[in-house]
């Protein structure tokens, strides 16, 4: 009885860690919230303050997996920057310069404004993820320190 | 440790990575986290407006006057109202900034040799062949000398300093507005300085009047000289001068310059022989040097001599349709965007004159306080260089003869420590210039020094260095002990008297013709010859600059023209002064003609002209062209008898007209004709076809010889004429072991045309037939058409893209070409006419070159030409036109990046608005109002 015991303590221990996260956020939320946070901090002009976007949103979801922490920062970094992109397009004369020198002068075909400004996104989307990937890796250290009982 | 701190252990440490290559510079790259983010100054500079607006205002505290007001026209040209010099000046500075301020501190990097400081490792090399020649060194001296002097000048003196006033306000006011290549090159940012001026003045100078053709002759007398020698029995005793004549003879069909008939110093015959002492190593070393010069030449764009240069002509009121004077000016330089030029308009009402006096005739000339002069200037300079007044205009064309650097071969002692003059030793002058470098975010120092003995910088100290060597082992040459060349270089010669910058100011405010040559005796390098009227008829050309003059163990001879490379111990030819400002060749109101004109060939004949000022000079072609359609009474004219108008004139600016294909297509012709059995002729199909082309194009009544971009004739007969020069002279260049740097195309003409059939020239060595003119002339064509026919495919089936204007296109060198050149592009230009020897001077370039780790390849592109074309009509001068192929702003996206190139393209011209006060100043024409006010 023992060693079964412990074994299931141990796979409770686990599971605790992998499904005790501090909130219950899905994942949509939970990409929503960073991509909120992402925005107001990369306002800030230090843009690599979006890894603590990420990094929150890695505490947000109950499960807590490396994948889904990555996930939720990349994409919400890659929403918020997009917003962005978007509303400076619609208020300035950015997406003229890119019509002016990529597709007239440099030649390149008419598309290439939205995959730029999506590549650029994608950039800080992986900051993002790595602070998305820190914050469930974190949550759970803080998890196991907290809840379970010690050993 | 637990699994998860060890993971998270990891993850910082892939998260740290990850921010630190975002956040710094990888190699040369900008920073890619300063690109991607939507907050970074990167988009915020793309935000910014692209174009000045309507009207837009700066609070200037320090203006001397009243508020400065810059109108800017439809071209973006600003057009500056000021009440008091220096604040025209101070504007000038800022307005030139807000267009140009990328372009001005890119050129000045190059200029300090500072360019490693951008491209890192790449540009390392360059880098240190700039500072040898001392663009930087002259420019302190410039400076120097200008402080020094500014009490007999203190107008020019205020002027650089307020324009350099103006550029730093500028900067101050934009900090956080710079061109995006600020951000994308990591390009320093930093205070204008008068040194930084006066470098970009030397780094013009560079491209006009640096010149290495010292070396080559030497070359060729070492190579080619006991080669004909030793077969004077087939090619004549005197084959080595005949195929290069001697400062004091002349070319064949040459117009010099210069007409008038009146001797200064008539020259004596010195029968000395020239000798010299000379090492095997020397060979080596020039063929170094030439290889090198050549490689940078390239990337800096230089390129030959015969392309550089310029057209400019005038024509006094006797021969124009309006009764006075019509000028025309045309530099060629090479095209870039931003482009090599600014335009401007410089207004400043006030009264009175300046005077001053010749210091050896006592006469003095005034030069009236106000400005009102329209042209154009090189970014970061202050003064207009081509343009005109109200009174005159002017334009310049390159001297560009062989006689403005001489060489020296040294000698130095074991360690390298002193040099031998006249039987004693002086100790070598060292100059550390440690060349910083940069590596990603950080920057370290490449240890330099330059070597400098009396005469100037020893330029073989480059040959030792690593990156050159290997170019020279890539060329295949066995290794050897560079001999100590130095060079003199009038670039690097500070006169007291002479300085550019007051030439430049005075010559805007000079009345006439007279003070215009007044006021070029201050002007000392690039030597050009100004073309220039004034509005009571006059018509002058003034060959100004520093021509040096040479003695042996101190005894003065023209015949010492520094062709050779002289010994440097004291024994050769040394450099004791420079031609006085009286003797200048030049000439006002000729007699006997209608017009001067110059497109860079000899200056004056020496039968008139007693100083040797030179041997090398371009090709006649398009000096022949001027003088045929300004000689109005040579009935081969088109304007034979008749007046020339201003159309008339923008339309010989813009001719094609090749006259070297009026010499040689009727020789091509007659040549074939006279075959019993063109049929037994290789590829007998293509030449009949070409030769029907050719004939059809020397009947044509409309494109008779022109190098018309919708034709093919010209594609065909400007591959036979780069081809001919190696079909002669080749195979004996290559049996004495020289390349290149044929006879003259003077030269060669006389030959092809005067020449009997079966003179031993033409006759091919390598092969057992003997070869004649004929064969010469059809084997020619015929290599041409192969390399035509593996180019673009089979004449007869796709003569389509045979047309000249299919490879023949213009291209400027910026951000566009370069991408599309490392993306393998079909560059998408303007077809242009034109070719090297037509007044519509178009130079197509081919060029295979490795920068690095990138292999560039360009064929068919047109890179310079005249970059920039005037034509004033001093019966009405504000209907003066002028027009360039680039645009004012420097910025990719502003509509006045290239907007005045496809008029230019086209041979159209613009307007120069000319409107002597802001208030007369049309509305409709303004396009944006900028007011400096006081407060």
């Amino acid at each position: 009885m023992g060693e079964n015991q412990e074994l299931k303590k141990i796979k409770e221990n686990a599971e605790t860690e992998l499904n005790g996260g501090f909130y219950e956020l899905d994942f949509l939320k939970s990409c929503l919230i960073t991509a909120g946070i992402g925005i107001v901090l990369t306002l800030t002009g230090v843009w690599q303050l979006v890894l603590i976007a990420g990094f929150v949103g890695g505490f947000l979801p109950k499960k807590l997996k490396g994948g889904r922490g990555f996930l939720i920062g990349f994409v919400g970094i890659v929403i918020a920057w997009m917003i962005l992109f978007g509303i400076y397009a619609i208020t300035t004369d950015m997406i003229d310069f890119f019509q002016r020198i990529l597709v007239e002068i440099i030649g390149l075909p008419l598309g290439v404004s939205f995959f730029a400004l999506l590549g650029c996104s994608i950039v800080g989307g992986l900051v993002g993820g790595f602070g998305g990937l820190n914050g469930v890796f974190v949550s759970r250290i803080l998890i196991k320190r907290e809840l379970l009982p010690k050993r | 440790m637990e699994k998860n701190e060890k993971k998270e252990i990891i993850t910082v440490a892939g998260t740290i990575a990850l921010i630190i290559m975002l956040s710094t510079s990888i190699w040369i790259l900008p920073v890619i986290g300063n690109l991607i983010n939507p907050n970074g100054n990167f988009w915020n500079q793309i935000n910014a407006p692209d174009d000045h607006p309507e009207y837009q205002e700066v609070v200037v505290p320090g203006l001397s006057g009243e508020n400065v007001t810059v109108l800017r026209d439809r071209f973006g040209v600003p057009h500056i109202y000021a009440s008091d010099y220096k604040d025209l000046f101070f504007a000038y500075g800022y307005v030139q900034s807000q267009d140009r301020f990328f372009e001005m501190t890119l050129l000045k990097l190059v200029g300090w040799g500072r360019l490693s400081e951008v491209i890192g490792s790449l540009g390392v090399d360059i880098d240190k062949y700039l500072r040898t020649i001392g663009l930087g060194k002259s420019a302190h001296e410039l400076i120097k000398v200008a402080e020094e002097n500014k009490h007999i000048y203190p107008r020019t003196y205020k002027m650089l300093q307020y324009f350099t006033k103006g550029i730093n306000t500028w900067l101050d006011n934009n900090r956080h507005n710079l061109p995006i290549e600020f951000n994308l090159l990591d390009l320093p940012v930093e205070y204008w300085s008068l040194n930084d001026s006066a470098v970009m003045a030397n780094l013009a100078g560079l491209m006009l009047s640096w010149t290495m053709d010292d070396l080559s002759m030497e070359e060729l007398r070492l190579i080619m000289g006991p080669y004909l020698k030793e077969n004077e029995n087939i090619y004549g005793v005197n084959a080595f001068d005949e195929l290069y004549p001697d400062w004091d003879m002349s070319y064949p069909y040459e117009f010099p310059i210069l007409p008038d008939s009146h001797s200064i110093y008539a020259s004596s015959k010195n029968n000395n022989p020239y000798t010299g002492i000379y090492t095997s190593d020397l060979l080596l070393t020039i063929h170094s040097l030439l290889n090198i010069n050549k490689r940078f030449q390239d990337f800096l764009g230089m390129v030959e001599n015969d392309c550089v240069g310029s057209n400019n002509w005038v024509i006094d009121g006797t021969i124009s349709t309006t009764g006075k004077p019509i000028l025309c000016g045309d530099p060629h330089l090479m095209y870039m965007t931003p482009a090599i030029w600014y335009e401007a308009h410089l207004v400043c009402n006030i009264t009175g004159y300046d005077e001053y006096s010749d210091p050896k005739t006592k006469e003095s000339y005034r030069f009236q306080r106000k400005i009102n002069s329209y042209g154009v200037s090189f970014p970061g300079t202050p003064t207009i260089l081509i343009g005109h007044n109200e009174h005159c205009a002017w334009s310049e064309t390159n001297v560009g003869s062989d006689s403005f650097a001489d060489f020296y071969k040294e000698t130095l002692n074991a360690d390298k420590t002193q040099y031998l003059f006249n039987d004693k030793w002086y100790d070598v002058d060292v100059i550390d210039s440690p060349i910083k470098v940069k590596l990603g975010d950080f920057y370290y120092y490449e240890p330099f020094e330059i070597h400098y003995t009396r005469h100037g910088p020893i330029l073989s100290n480059l040959l030792g260095l690593t990156e050159i060597s290997t170019t020279i082992s890539e060329l295949g040459m066995p290794s050897f002990i560079p001999e100590d060349i130095t060079v003199k270089y009038i670039g690097n010669n500070v006169n007291a008297n002479y300085n550019q910058l007051v030439a430049f100011d005075l010559l805007n405010r000079a009345q006439n013709v007279t003070g215009i040559k007044m006021a070029l005796d201050a002007y000392p390098n690039p030597p050009q010859n100004f073309v220039c009227a004034d509005d009571l008829g006059n018509i002058g050309m003034i060959c100004a600059g520093l021509y040096p003059m040479r003695a042996k163990n101190g005894i003065y001879s023209p015949e010492y023209s520094g062709r050779y490379i002289q010994p440097g111990n004291g024994t050769g030819e040394e450099w004791i002064g420079f031609v006085p400002p009286e003797h200048i060749p030049h000439c006002i109101n000729p007699v006997g003609q209608a017009y001067l004109a110059s497109a860079n060939q000899r200056t004056i004949a020496s039968s008139i002209y007693g100083y040797s000022i030179g041997h090398e000079w371009a090709p006649g072609w398009r000096g022949r062209s001027i003088n045929r359609y300004l000689d109005t009474t040579d009935p081969s004219s088109p304007f034979f008898n008749k007046k020339i108008s201003f159309e008339d004139m923008q339309n010989i600016q813009y001719s094609s007209y090749d006259v070297a294909a009026e010499v040689y297509i009727p020789e091509i012709i007659n040549t074939y004709d006279g075959l019993s059995n063109p049929a037994k002729l290789k590829k007998s199909d293509e030449f009949k076809q070409v030769i029907e082309i050719f004939r059809e194009w020397s009947n044509s009544d409309t494109y008779q010889y022109l190098m018309h971009q919708d034709l093919i004739a010209p594609t065909i007969f400007d591959k036979w004429m780069s081809l001919l020069p190696g079909k002669v002279w080749g195979d004996e260049w290559a049996d004495a072991g020289m390349s290149g740097n044929y006879p003259h195309a003077q030269i060669l003409q006389q030959y092809i045309t005067e020449k009997p059939n079966d003179n031993p020239w033409f006759d091919n060595i390598a092969t057992t037939s003997e070869e004649t003119k004929q064969d010469i002339i059809l084997d020619t064509l015929n290599d041409a058409i192969t390399v035509l026919s593996q180019k673009y495919g089979s004449l007869i089936d796709n003569s389509e893209e045979w047309i000249w204007g299919n490879h023949h296109k213009l291209a400027t060198i910026g951000i566009p070409l370069i991408f599309n050149i490392l993306l393998n592009r079909e560059v998408d230009t303007l077809p242009i006419p034109g070719s090297s020897r037509c007044l519509n001077n178009a130079f197509g370039i081919e060029l295979e070159m490795d920068l690095g780790p990138l292999h560039i390849s360009m064929d068919g592109l047109v890179l310079g030409g005249p970059s920039w074309r005037q034509v004033i009509d001093f019966s009405q001068i504000e209907n003066s036109v002028g027009i360039y192929p680039g645009g004012q702003r420097e910025n990719i996206a502003s509509k006045h990046y290239m907007d005045q190139a496809p008029l230019w393209a086209a041979g159209n011209y613009k307007r120069m608005l000319y409107y002597p006060t802001a208030e007369e100043f049309v509305q409709g024409e303004i396009e944006s109002t900028f007011i400096l006010r006081r407060s």
